[in-house]
C-alpha cells in the first residue's frame, strides 16, 4: 500500500476540493489513460486494487504509470466513543482528486485490452471516471 | 516540417462573457502575436481546428492562418504557442499563435525518435533514453519532423551521442556532439510485490499444512 515515509505533522484537516485538477490532466507517459470526472477522495487501499485490476487483466504486458500519491491522513475516532476529548487517531491515507486528474496511464497493449483494464479500475473507485487515449485528446 | 491551413476571424468582442459565448456557438477564441506586429484578437471553428490539431499533435506545425477582417483576407505564417484546454472534457478553450517569418532561421525542439530493438536489450541490458528532444536551428520549413536514430547494432554498455545524428545539412543542430543520447545499460531487477504476496502465501500453507500435520505424526 502506498503511504508516505515521513511526514511533518501527523493529523491534516479535512479540507475541501474545489474547482478542476488545471495540474496533471493531460496523458505524460503512455497512450490510454484513466480520469476523474469528479472529485473524491482515493484511498491507499483504492489506489492499490485498482492497480491490481489493471495488473491482472493485462497480465503483466505493457507498463502502468500511477499518477496519484495518497499524502493525505486521515483520522478516526474509535468505536462507542463519546464526542470531544480531541481528534481521532490516523487510520489511514488518502489522495484527494479534482474532476480533470489522471489517475493511471497505460502503454504497450492493445486499445480494447487497456480500455478493458482501465474501466475495470475505475469501477473500484468511489467516483466517476473515463478513459482517454492520447490520439483522441489534444 | 508539417503545414496545415486554418481560416479564422478577427473579432472585435473580448471579454469572459464574449468568450463565452463564441464556445457555445461552436467557436475557438484566439490570439495571434508576434515581432513587429500588433496582436490580433480571433475566432476559429472548433470542430474543424481541433481537427487539424489532433493530425499534427504537438508535433512543430507552420500553420499558414487565414485571417477574414475587414480589410479582406490575410494569409500570416504561425505557430501554435499555447492551447488551453479544459481538463474534464478535454474541449479546446483558448488558442495562442506566434507569427513567425518563414525566410528568418528560427530555433524549435525536434523530438528524436529511437528505431530497432538494441543487441543489448536482446542480451538482458535496458535502452537508457536520456534525450527525448534535441534544439535545432533553421528556416522553419526545413526542420524535420522527427530525428531518427537506429539502435539496433547497440551493445550492452554502447552508447549513442548527439554526434551520431543525421541532420540535414541546412539545418544547424544546437547540441553538444557529446552528449549520450541512448545507451544500453545494464537492467536492474525489481522484485514484483505480486510474487513476492504469492510466494508469501504459498509458504504460509505450507507451514500450515507442516504444523497440522505435526501432531499427527507424534
Amino acid at each position: 500500500m502506498l503511504s508516505p515515509k515521513k511526514v511533518k505533522h501527523r493529523k491534516q484537516m479535512k479540507g475541501r476540493m474545489k474547482g478542476a485538477a488545471y495540474r496533471g490532466s493531460s496523458i505524460e507517459f503512455g497512450d490510454f489513460a484513466l480520469k476523474a470526472t469528479e472529485c473524491g477522495r482515493m484511498t491507499a487501499q483504492q489506489i492499490e486494487a485498482a492497480r491490481i485490476a489493471i495488473n491482472r487483466t493485462i497480465k503483466r504486458g505493457g507498463k502502468m504509470w500511477i499518477r496519484v500519491f495518497p499524502h493525505k491522513p486521515f483520522t478516526k475516532k474509535p468505536a462507542e466513543t463519546r464526542m470531544g476529548k480531541g481528534k481521532g487517531s490516523p487510520e489511514g491515507w488518502i489522495a484527494p482528486v479534482k474532476p480533470g486528474k489522471i489517475l493511471y496511464e497505460l502503454t504497450g497493449v492493445d486499445e480494447d485490452l487497456a480500455k478493458k483494464a482501465l474501466t475495470l479500475a475505475g469501477n473500484k473507485l468511489p467516483f466517476a471516471t473515463k478513459v482517454i487515449t492520447k490520439e483522441t485528446t489534444l | 516540417m508539417l503545414q496545415l491551413d486554418v481560416t479564422a476571424r478577427v473579432r472585435s468582442n473580448f471579454g469572459k462573457g464574449a468568450a463565452r459565448s463564441l464556445r457555445r456557438a461552436g467557436r475557438t477564441p484566439a490570439v495571434l502575436y508576434g515581432p513587429g506586429a500588433e496582436p490580433l484578437i480571433l475566432d476559429l471553428d472548433s470542430h474543424s481546428f481541433t481537427k487539424s490539431l489532433l493530425k499534427i499533435r504537438r508535433r512543430n506545425a507552420v500553420i499558414n492562418l487565414e485571417v477574414e477582417g475587414n480589410e479582406g483576407v490575410a494569409r500570416r505564417h504561425v505557430l501554435v504557442k499555447e492551447l488551453q484546454v479544459h481538463p474534464v472534457q478535454d474541449s479546446l478553450i483558448h488558442a495562442d499563435f506566434y507569427e513567425i517569418a518563414l525566410d528568418k532561421p528560427s530555433v524549435f525542439a525536434v523530438p528524436v525518435k529511437y528505431e530497432g530493438k538494441a543487441i543489448g536489450v536482446e542480451l538482458g541490458g535496458e535502452l537508457s533514453t536520456p534525450v527525448t528532444a534535441v534544439n535545432i536551428e533553421g528556416l522553419p520549413l526545413d526542420i524535420p519532423d522527427l530525428i531518427t536514430l537506429n539502435v539496433t547494432k547497440l551493445k550492452l554498455g554502447k552508447k549513442l551521442t548527439c554526434a551520431d545524428m543525421v541532420i540535414p545539412g541546412n539545418v544547424t543542430l544546437l547540441e553538444d556532439l557529446d552528449t549520450v543520447c541512448v545507451a544500453v545499460v545494464t537492467a536492474t531487477i525489481i522484485p514484483d510485490e505480486e510474487e513476492e504476496e504469492e510466494a508469501a502465501a504459498a509458504e504460509g500453507e505450507d507451514a500450515a499444512e507442516g504444523s497440522e500435520e505435526a501432531p499427527a505424526a507424534e
